[in-house]
């Protein structure tokens, strides 16, 4: 029996990409961290860091919402479930890729 | 850090747990770089509020060479309430959620089982007395000193780093410079934590 191939997720296996949706798996499902905070642990320009939360926004894997606070403007980033289901999909299949060996 | 253009199995394998240690670490070091400073400035203060107490009142200090406890329990005291409010404002700036009140209560609870050790310590070991009294703050600045190079082993070399200059701030000018090693002292702490706080700012730490 064939089995079928593995694919890894093309929009979370890019690596700016990889490392958002890991911090931002790495934390509970109800907390939410900020744009400056993404931005400098992982030493990402704006623009950069904008583009991939575009795109990781458009596949509804992350929320980004904001909000002021003591009149000032705060963006804050959300993994969803659909985000984490995506990422644990993904890990899982990084594992078998891992593990994988060609049979003799 | 992999490099962020290799997408290989085995550097996405990397990455994922490259990130996830830096990211919880980075919880735990929320405000660190202000905490540092104000810390050195407060220590600072502190040994120059000994040079003044040991110059200006020699005599007291001769009659009750403990004093110099008390005296810096209050400035701990002040140090670890801004610690506070300053490590709870930055982790409010980064994140909002559990993982950040728990990791500001556990470092938290960290730095006041170490400050209580500075003060526990040596009552332990039967300092508090008149004949051995002026040997406390040196156990106390070395189980500071500890404190921030376990923390820094487990968090940011630049903290263990900090650590050891904290221990030779203290020890080298006692050990040298005699009535005007706290002044020395002062100076030295101050070098020693501005420099960490800017290797700290240098690195990803705010």
């Amino acid at each position: 029996m064939t089995q079928e191939p593995l694919v890894l997720d093309e929009i979370i296996h890019q690596p700016v990409r990889l490392r958002i949706m890991t911090m931002l798996v790495s934390i509970p499902e109800s907390d939410r961290v900020s744009y400056g905070f993404v931005q400098k642990s992982l030493d990402l320009t704006g623009g950069n860091l904008t583009t991939h939360l575009r795109k990781l926004e458009n596949a509804d894997y992350l929320n980004v919402t904001k909000e002021f606070h003591n009149q000032k403007p705060r963006t804050w980033i959300q993994a969803t479930v659909a985000g984490r289901q995506a990422f644990a999909e993904y890990f899982t299949n990084l594992q078998k890729v891992l593990s994988w060996r060609p049979e003799s | 850090m992999q490099s962020t253009n290799d997408s290989s199995p085995e550097n996405s394998w990397n990455t994922i747990h490259d990130t996830m240690d830096q990211s919880r670490s980075s919880m735990y070091l929320a405000g660190m770089n202000t905490i540092l400073l104000m810390w050195g400035g407060l220590m600072a203060l502190g040994y120059l509020g000994q040079f003044a107490i040991m110059s200006l009142a020699s005599d007291f200090v001769d009659r009750s060479p403990w004093v110099f406890a008390p005296f810096w329990l209050v400035v701990v005291a002040i140090g670890l309430v801004a610690s506070s409010i300053i490590g709870h404002r930055a982790s409010k700036s980064r994140s909002d959620g559990d993982a950040a009140r728990n990791a500001g209560l556990r470092v938290f609870a960290f730095w006041i089982v170490v400050v209580a050790a500075a003060f526990l310590i040596p009552g332990a070991a039967g300092l508090w007395n008149d004949d051995t009294a002026s040997s406390i703050p040196g156990v106390a600045i070395g189980i500071i000193a500890l404190g921030y190079t376990l923390f820094g082993i487990m968090h940011r070399p630049a903290l263990a780093v900090v650590g050891i200059g904290i221990a030779a701030a203290y020890f080298i000018p006692d050990y040298l410079l005699g009535d005007i090693a706290a002044a020395a002292t002062a100076l030295l702490m101050l070098a020693v934590v501005f420099a960490g706080a800017f290797w700290l700012r240098k690195s990803d730490v705010a």
